[in-house]
């Protein structure tokens, strides 16, 4: 039998006085009987089964511990996923603040890049490649360059400021690896200054650009009608947009609109990234003589999704197998045309500001069905979004709602 | 020589799976218990059942038996609650399901005809006087005199203070001398 530890010392039972040590006497005496051995053998019985079904018990338990811990995993995973749709929408805009501006595919027709005889990019070798293509527009990197309000990440590594940010985008959707090459290719295209002009840091932070994909219309559009890109920075807004700016790319892309995909591909892919790839402004009469379908941008098409396109092999593939069956229509014009591609700027800065804030941002009063930390977090995104109306609606609100909750630091001026 | 193992402890060794430690502590108190339920309850079927609920009740929390107090107050608490629960189904407290003398008559005696019949007369006498009591002094004087409880035990059992224990066994006392001295 196994020895337990000692129970703490009880406290004596007072003894039986004379009196009653006599009635116990005469109480014992009293015939009762015992229980019957049935009723033993099934008190037993019950007491070894007890014992035998423990262990039993305690490894289902354990089972169901670890059951409950899984399940408990699935589902923290689970929302995590879900949200992190949200979250990364909402660090794409805060990236994005400081990122480079738009990033538009277009798909510009062999007939109609034929049209921009102007453009200096222009190349007999072009006949190679009739189909229409999707190339990836990029600024300058210089032009977006951190600023002295910038975040000191980006202060500190001005080199991967100037990364492309769709590609940036796209490498956190697919984790491929950061390459140098592909570190090289904004470099390879500087953009006219009248396109793109360094802006000051506090109208910076304000644009959010989204890359957008644009899919050759299954019809033939009239001549495209290019959103501009409005000179933040300049001192003097002109009072009407500027003309709508072709940009001609030159070298690599002249030689064949697939094979450039393929090689800006490969660009970013830890390819070799030599091939002068540079982007021609061209003149404004040949960007509007320019018969090109550019399809309105798609504001259901975001950042992340047109950057993946852009950055992933598979699924630039499919946009060039997609864009292959709408060619051959205008295979005859790319044979003559010597330029196929063209840069087109398709929206401003200012319309993907407000484009990125509308669509990443809810209303305020959605933000009070977050739990408090992510609408902390809504509130600094708001803030980097430049809503700051927004911002100081949501912090009044959790500030009604938690009113013993702290208000963080960088949020305090908010609540002044 | 090892001193005999303490209730507390044979039944903290089966609440980590002695069964061994178990069939010690029945043993030891299922006399006793037995008694307990047969006078409370003045039948055997009954009292049968309620002795092994109250074991059966026992197995189920010895997982959770805290020696912090004896292990017969722990038992006769659960069989109290039992009775208690019992009672409460019949809708009486302690009511008689028959009638003692008969009971009384009723029960085997071996013994020789001339020490039978006083000591017949002696139990019939006490077993008149224990059923004659309201149940809480029944209870208390029982736990008392069969059991050999100390004050403290009984009112933890019977859940009233130690000055309503003392109380009760007095009244109860002075009834049984007064039933069996006349």
């Amino acid at each position: 039998m196994t020895q337990s530890p000692l129970p703490p010392p009880l406290p004596p039972r007072e003894p039986l006085d004379e009196s009653e040590r006599a009635l116990a006497r005469a109480l014992r005496n009293l015939p009762v009987g015992a229980p019957p051995p049935e009723l033993d053998a099934r008190i037993l019985g019950a007491a070894r089964r007890a014992v035998h079904l423990a262990p039993t018990r305690k490894s289902n338990r354990f089972w169901l511990v670890g059951f409950g811990t899984a399940a408990s995993a699935l589902l923290a995973v689970g929302l995590m996923v879900k949200t992190h749709p949200g979250q990364d929408e909402t660090s794409a805009a805060q990236d994005a603040a400081y990122a480079p501006p738009a990033t538009a595919i277009s798909v510009v027709p062999a007939a109609a890049a034929s049209a921009a005889a102007g453009a200096p990019a222009a190349d007999a070798d072009a006949d190679a490649a009739p189909a229409p293509i999707a190339e990836s527009k990029e600024a300058p990197a210089e032009a977006f360059a951190p600023s002295g309000n910038a975040s000191p990440v980006r202060a500190a590594a001005p080199a991967q400021a100037q990364e492309e940010p769709a590609l940036q985008q796209a490498r956190q959707i697919t984790g491929a690896p950061e390459s140098a090459a592909a570190k090289k290719v904004p470099e390879a295209f500087p953009i006219p200054a009248q396109i793109i002009t360094p802006q000051p840091a506090e109208r910076r932070a304000q644009y959010a650009p989204a890359p957008k994909v644009q899919s050759p219309p299954p019809a033939p559009m009239p001549p495209v009608v290019m959103d501009e890109i409005t000179p933040m920075a300049a001192p003097a807004p002109p009072p009407a947009p500027p003309p709508p700016q072709a940009l001609g790319v030159s070298e690599d892309r002249k030689a064949s609109p697939a094979a450039a995909i393929s090689r800006d591909e490969e660009a970013y892919s830890d390819a070799d990234a030599t091939a002068p790839t540079t982007v021609v402004a061209a003149p404004p009469a040949a960007a509007g003589a320019a018969v090109n379908r550019p399809a309105p941008a798609k504001p259901g098409l975001n950042a992340a999704t047109s950057n993946a396109i852009a950055s992933s092999p598979a699924l630039s593939g499919a946009l060039k197998s997609d864009q292959a069956a709408s060619a051959p229509s205008d295979a005859a014009a790319a044979r003559s045309a010597p330029s196929l591609d063209r840069v087109e700027v398709m929206r401003s800065r200012t319309w993907s500001t407000s484009r990125e804030k509308d669509a990443v941002l809810p209303a305020v009063d959605d933000d009070a069905k977050l739990t408090p930390r992510k609408w902390i977090d809504r509130i600094r995104a708001r803030v980097k979004a430049a809503d700051g109306e927004g911002a100081r609606a949501s912090l009044r609100l959790y500030r009604a709602r938690y009113p013993d909750a702290d208000i963080p630091d960088d949020l305090q001026p908010l609540l002044q | 020589m090892d001193a005999e193992p303490t209730d507390e402890s044979l039944m903290l060794a089966y609440g980590r799976g002695d069964v061994g430690a178990f069939e010690t502590l029945y043993a030891r108190h299922r006399g006793g218990l037995f008694r307990y339920l047969v006078r409370h309850l003045r039948q055997q079927a009954l009292a049968e059942e309620c002795f092994q609920d109250v074991w059966s009740r026992l197995i189920a929390a010895r997982e959770r038996y805290r020696p912090d107090a004896r292990f017969t107050t722990w038992l006769y608490q659960i069989a109290s609650n039992r009775l208690t629960d019992h009672w409460r189904a019949q809708g009486r407290q302690g009511a008689f399901v028959e009638d003692g003398a008969e009971r009384a008559e009723r029960e085997p005696d071996p013994s020789t005809p001339d020490r039978a019949l006083s000591e017949f007369e002696q139990r019939r006498q006490l077993q008149l006087a224990l059923e004659e009591l309201p149940p809480d002094q029944r209870e208390a004087v029982l736990l008392r005199l069969d059991q050999e409880l100390g004050l403290e035990e009984i009112a933890q059992i019977t859940g009233v203070g130690r000055e309503t224990v003392k109380s009760r066994l007095r009244y109860a006392m002075d009834k049984l001398r007064a039933r069996l001295g006349s």
